[in-house]
């Protein structure tokens, strides 16, 4: 009973617009003084949950994907990606995907990575003739793959409740981010095959596609070196972040691309980012210290061993609540308020935490591209200037492969362990 | 005056924490640079970049609160002209209080006690709790005093219409 007013009261304060980091932090800060609790604690937690070098990684990534946004290299991209492969058949499609898998290697956000890549892709996909709602889902869907390929901000901040090594975890997206990167592509194809409306771009000569390579090819270098040095050993996610940070102003400097305004815009724009990002898990630290005071984690768990007999039920059981939690919470909100209270579950029913962070990020991807509450869509909706429902709508195929990708993810759980348990042994 | 006063010092206190942030990419690679190249590793990046992240992220809390940009969900009370999403939106700043005001107090106590008796961190800076432990206090104050601008302007000059293009995080 108490569990269940507990969760109404955060559903409550959500629903009538409570800033998700106040709504959890003040919630926290209601239950421990119910409790009798010294109050003392919320400051030391608020403070201990900030003090973290690991942490350091979610500005120091976006200051780097901002600054890159902001020097232009969406449109080198997707230049270079469309010279080699933008005549196949749907090859729009397909380097609009292959676009934003390389922006994901650069950017640990989904946000971005659809914004980016689609202030590029729409337009020009639209004028070839492309279905408007397929373009629109697929630059959706597309731009999820910025949290699953590494460098990813929900990993970040799994790693860090958790306690789950992030190299690791950044290792375990790869296979499943590139997995529904193929995916992704193959319906593109298949679309394009039987729609007659698009018109297929002219192969490009071979000068032209070295020169978009050339062009292209330091902000592939600067991806590859930023992750690169985290498994060479050389730096921790945070440092390897500030690294790619310090390098993308120099190249975007160095291109002539940078001036002091954009500078100011794209620090400015990491702080609010950061902050917003941060303060909800300071707020989900106070409520998950108050929670596991009141036993709920231990309260869920039990509930769900005692009916739950095996570990595929208790996935699809967590799968469809994470589901139906995903129409309506923001990506974060939804990390920070769940896995605490799964977490304990998870555990117990034997359930690799590396695989279960790759699992939820998957679910997180199909909450960002499914209405009412997904970022992805609105963001869509804005930068192609489009109906919402019309975004909604070319998103549904998109959807369903990321749900095929979550259950496949159980049945084939290599596809996440095999690269960080395996392969990089 | 109050709401123009209160703007300015989180817009001041947003931008030089968003400067901190450009800060901290330069102490990193600085530290990077001496590891490497001249096999001195500092002692001083890792703890001065925690501290600078504690504050940067208490006391932008109020900056933040006035770009409108902290996560809500966003399924009811959609028409900012209504009563019902200005009596939402008063009644969770209000409850931010509960939230902001508890740490303030706590905080402040804390960091009293900490100062009067001259306690440092068991770190290897051992810099004073005086400058560790003020962010949380400060920034929930300042986050107050937001609040408190935000209500008079949800009954003044209304709630903006959000523009969803305004967070291209």
């Amino acid at each position: 009973m108490e569990t269940f007013l507990i969760l109404s009261a955060l559903v409550a304060l959500l629903v009538v617009r409570t800033p998700v980091a106040f709504a959890l932090g003040g919630l926290g800060v209601i239950l421990l003084a119910f409790k009798g609790l010294p109050m003392v604690a919320v400051p030391q937690r608020l403070h201990g949950s900030m003090d973290s070098f690991e942490l350091l990684a979610v500005p120091m990534f976006l200051l780097m994907s901002n600054v890159l946004l902001r020097g232009g290299v969406g449109r080198d991209l997707y230049a270079a990606v469309q010279g080699w492969v933008g005549h196949w058949p749907g090859g729009l499609g397909v380097a609009t995907i292959i676009s934003c898998t390389l922006f994901s290697a650069i950017s640990g956000s989904s946000v971005a990575t659809a914004a980016t890549i689609g202030t590029v892709a729409i337009p020009e996909m639209t004028k070839r003739g492309y279905e408007r709602p397929f373009v629109l889902g697929m630059l959706a869907a597309g731009g999820t793959l910025g949290i699953l390929i590494p460098p990813s901000i929900p990993l970040i901040v799994y790693g860090v409740i958790t306690e789950s090594s992030i190299p690791t975890l950044f290792l375990a997206g790869v296979g499943p981010g590139l997995f529904l990167a193929f995916a992704f592509i193959v319906y593109g194809v298949v679309f394009s095959k039987y729609s007659s409306a698009y018109q297929q771009v002219a192969k490009v000569g071979w000068s032209e596609k070295w020169r978009v390579t050339y062009v292209a090819m330091p902000v592939v270098v600067l991806a590859a070196g930023v992750i690169g040095s985290i498994y060479a050993g050389i730096a921790t996610p945070s440092e390897s972040a500030g690294l790619g940070f310090i390098f993308s102003l120099i190249l975007t400097f160095s291109m002539g691309r940078m001036d002091w305004a954009k500078l100011k815009e794209s620090v400015e724009a990491s702080l609010r980012t950061t902050v917003m990002v941060l303060l909800i898990i300071a707020g989900a630290k106070v409520f998950s210290y108050a929670i596991t005071l009141y036993l709920i984690p231990q309260h869920i768990s039990t509930l769900l061993v005692e009916n739950i007999s095996t570990p595929g039920l208790f996935v699809l059981a967590v799968g469809v609540v994470l589901l139906i939690i995903g129409f309506f919470l923001e990506s974060l909100s939804m990390l920070l308020i769940m896995v605490p209270v799964l977490l304990p579950a998870v555990l117990n029913a034997g359930i690799d935490p590396i695989w279960f962070g790759i699992f939820f990020v998957v679910l997180i991807e199909t909450a960002l591209i499914t209405p009412p509450v997904g970022m992805n869509l609105f963001i869509i909706q804005a930068v192609g200037k489009a109906r919402l429902h019309e975004v909604a709508r070319g998103a549904v195929p998109f959807a369903i492969i990321m749900l095929c990708t979550a259950a496949l993810l159980w049945f084939w759980q290599d596809l996440a362990l095999y690269i960080p348990y395996q392969l990089m042994r | 005056m109050f709401i123009r006063s209160v703007d300015a010092i989180s817009e001041f206190t947003g931008k030089l924490s968003a400067w901190s942030l450009f800060a901290i990419g330069l102490f990193i690679t600085y530290e990077i640079i001496m590891r490497y190249v001249f096999n001195a590793p500092t002692i001083w990046v890792d703890e001065v970049s925690r501290i600078l992240q504690v504050w940067v992220v208490y006391v932008s809390g109020s900056y933040v609160l006035k770009h409108r940009e902290m996560v809500t969900i966003e399924v009811v009370f959609r028409d900012p002209t209504s009563l019902s999403r200005k009596l939402a939106g008063t009644f969770a700043l209000l409850f931010m209080f509960v939230f902001a005001g508890t740490a303030a107090f706590y905080g402040f106590d804390l960091w009293l006690k900490s100062t009067l008796a001259g306690h440092t961190t068991d770190t290897y800076l051992a810099p004073p709790k005086m400058l560790t432990h003020a962010p949380v206090w400060l920034g929930c104050v300042l986050l107050i005093l937001q609040g408190i601008a935000e209500i008079i302007r949800i009954w003044t000059v209304g709630i903006p219409d959000d523009d969803i293009l305004d967070r291209q995080h």
